[in-house]
């Protein structure tokens, strides 16, 4: 039936855009000589469609900061987006048609539900492809034009198991979806919290989008955990976190969710109620950051939100960086510049948090080490970024409270290596 | 696994099957009348629930919205059959063909509200206070709402089945259409009125669906249709009293099995029992000869 309904799905779309054309909006600048194109590729339908607009939100901060700025090179940004459907199958053809017909200068996403199936592509690519999952297939990845601005699941999971050590919360339980950016993330987290002393008393693996997760919520509440590792989508989490109001929060239990919750989408979904009840969640997140400030101005303004939505930080800090790139490279050829995002990102050189910032010291000649909004951005020799890592909490409105601080040194020594991959 | 535990499962399950019911008697009350799979009824109950979100985003009560929402989609459901599901089935086309142009218009009601509304979730304006324990069950006021909601569906349906002409029309039209026509029976105008109900049933199912669920997307409808399916397949197919049934057990099952087994299985679970039972009864739980509910 699937299959059935994909034959179809190119004749309904076609038909469904015609209906809805009068209403839709086309969100980007249309792309030009005189513009540098950013490729934005994630899921915008499937199971995990936030996604794709949640990445975009970041990347049109960015292409605002940027182009505010006078762009780059006298050149300003806009970007184009793909849909990968969340499906290898659909994503394949997208990103090969993106690349081809769109040709962008720099490509920001997938994420972990296609990223490793994207692999053959990015390793043949002659453009930067900035991910955005945290697939731990992608950690030891030998590709030039791959690089990655989110961390890799196993450092996030290493961080979550950390802080519940930390508190001394040793009795578990796991509540994440079966999406594959979730199941990827929960043998990390388990390995790490096992080897440290944790015992995980009962495992809910969550189809999302379900109409009910009650039953499963009982189990769980039977368990008495300490804490509950969590990571859903936002819309199985407001179905799920309802019912958990409605059986009851057990105030001797800690919910402890991963980046994926540090969204306002989330903060929407489950209400500031119980969004600000024992709810706590990992980022690799810089929210002490000067970049951070100068990013939740430009996304207020962009996004007329106070909250980042999930990946906008991540989304961001691939824009600024490899626009950084093109002006230390003095091109915007993908093949010129990608040599040169180690050198803007990495230490040694003058700290900078910003486009604005780092293109000023750039055109003196000055050596920069850009540091972002979700990480510090250095990169390792497989051009993935570490940590660290923020715990935060919901205020009411939906901004969040930072309640502890990982750091890369700490995570590095809680890290299990070899245990899944 | 605690006692109380399998009794709050229970009713947590009856909930879940006041939303299949309402929805199964809609899908199994037109297979019945008309004899084609609509696999866009999901998508109907997704345009419920859209048409309901624009009413409460504009202050309008969930429940007084649901029936509007109710009221569009029937006539939502009218209109498709006339412009799309006729003009294909006047062309005599095989049956495969028709299901495919459901399957088409399915996606482009997901594909048009998605342009309209976009991909992301959304959830209804109403407010959610403590539960209730009502003997060994404990549930919140919306959700004894749509119990209630589901029983006054399911009454409303008996009666028109049983005691009014058109009721007794579509039931003579689900067992032989061509004796049907033959005995004077306007088939065309049962047709009409048999889609203005499902498509109510459609409208304010998915609207008890997206209050259920708490949050929503275009998707809804689509992953609700397959268990739909075992509901209306194992009540009969083309029974309406069969779905309702049927929508007891699959609800009842899955909400319990989750309490028992990893939840990942728990729609496999409705499934497997859907294929025991048929497997001991082939033509459904509550079908008989020559009945047509």
């Amino acid at each position: 039936m699937t299959s059935l309904r994909h034959r179809v799905s190119l004749v309904a779309a076609a038909a469904s855009v015609l209906l809805a054309s009068s209403l839709a909006v086309v969100p980007a600048l249309a792309a030009g000589p005189g513009t540098i194109t950013v490729g934005v590729f994630g899921d915008f339908t499937g199971s995990e469609s936030f996604l794709g607009p949640d990445l975009t939100k970041g990347v049109a901060t960015a292409v605002a900061a940027v182009n505010a700025s006078g762009g780059v090179l006298g050149k300003k940004l806009t970007y184009v987006t793909a849909d990968d459907a969340g499906d290898p199958v659909d994503a394949i053809p997208a990103l090969r048609k993106l690349l081809s017909v769109n040709q962008p200068n720099f490509v920001v996403g997938p994420f972990s539900d296609i990223e490793t199936a994207m692999v053959p592509i990015i390793k043949a690519s002659t453009v930067p492809i900035i991910v955005q999952g945290g697939s731990t297939q992608l950690d030891k990845i030998t590709a030039p034009y791959f690089w990655r601005t989110n961390t890799s699941d196993d450092q996030e999971g290493s961080a979550d198991a950390y802080w519940a050590i930390h508190n001394h919360w040793l009795r578990a339980a796991f509540a994440y979806t079966t999406a594959a950016g979730a199941s990827t993330l929960m043998d990390p987290t388990r390995a790490a919290y096992e080897a440290h002393g944790g015992k995980v008393v009962v495992t809910e693996n969550l189809v999302p989008d379900q109409s009910s997760y009650r039953s499963q919520i009982l189990q769980i509440m039977a368990a008495h955990p300490q804490v509950v590792f969590f990571q859903q989508d936002p819309q199985t989490a407001g179905t799920f976190f309802s019912e958990v109001a409605q059986l009851g929060f057990d105030s001797k239990t800690e919910w402890l969710g991963t980046d994926v919750e540090f969204s306002s989408d989330v903060f929407k979904a489950i209400g500031p109620t119980v969004a600000t009840t024992n709810f706590q969640f990992t980022n690799n997140s810089l929210e002490s950051s000067p970049a951070s400030r100068y990013f939740q101005a430009w996304y207020q303004k962009v996004n007329h939100s106070s909250t980042p939505a999930l990946a906008a930080p991540q989304g961001y800090d691939a824009v600024v960086v490899a626009a950084l790139a093109m002006v230390a490279a003095h091109s915007t050829q993908g093949a010129v510049f990608n040599k040169y995002i180690l050198k803007v990102a990495n230490p040694p050189g003058r700290p900078v948090y910003s486009f604005a910032q780092g293109a000023a010291l750039l055109k003196k000649g000055i050596k920069i080490n850009y540091s972002g909004v979700s990480s510090t951005v250095d990169f390792n020799k497989y051009h993935n970024v570490v940590g660290p890592f923020g715990v935060y909490k919901f205020n009411k409105m939906g901004g969040f409270i930072q309640v502890g601080q990982i750091s890369s040194q700490a995570n590095a020594k809680f890290f299990t290596p070899g245990t899944v991959h | 696994m605690g006692l109380s535990i399998l009794l709050l499962s229970i009713g947590f399950g009856l909930v879940t099957a006041s939303v299949l019911a309402i929805a199964g008697v809609g899908l199994s009350l037109q297979f019945g009348v008309t004899n084609f799979v609509n696999f866009a009824y999901g998508d109907y109950a997704t345009f419920g629930a859209y048409v309901a979100l624009i009413l409460n985003e504009h202050g309008v009560d969930i429940y007084f919205a649901m029936l509007v929402a109710g009221a569009v989609t029937a006539v939502f459901a009218f209109l498709v059959n006339r412009l799309v599901f006729q003009t294909f089935i006047r062309r005599r086309v095989k049956l495969v063909i028709l299901l495919v142009v459901t399957i088409g218009v399915s996606l482009v009601i997901e594909y048009t509200l998605q342009s309209i509304f976009g991909a992301q979730f959304q959830t209804y304006a109403v407010t959610s206070p403590n539960p209730l324990q009502i003997g060994p069950f404990l549930l919140t006021r919306g959700q004894i709402a749509i119990i209630g909601i589901a029983v006054a569906c399911m009454l409303g349906v008996h009666l028109l089945l049983s005691r009014t002409r058109i009721g007794k029309a579509m039931r003579a039209m689900s067992d032989n259409a061509a004796l049907a026509e033959a005995s004077g029976i306007d088939t065309q105008r049962v047709t009409d009125l048999t889609w203005l109900v499902v498509g109510f049933l459609g409208g304010i199912a998915g609207v008890v669906l997206a209050m259920n669920t708490s949050t929503f997307t275009p998707l809804l409808g689509s992953f609700f249709l397959l268990t739909l399916f075992a509901v209306v397949i194992l009540g009969g197919i083309g029974k309406p009293y069969g779905a309702m049934l049927g929508a007891v057990i699959i609800g009842v099952v899955t909400e319990v099995s989750g309490a028992y087994i990893n939840a990942a299985y728990q729609d496999a679970v409705a499934f497997v029992i859907m294929i025991l039972l048929l497997l001991w009864r082939p033509q459904g739980l509550f079908a008989s000869r020559g009945r047509g509910s």
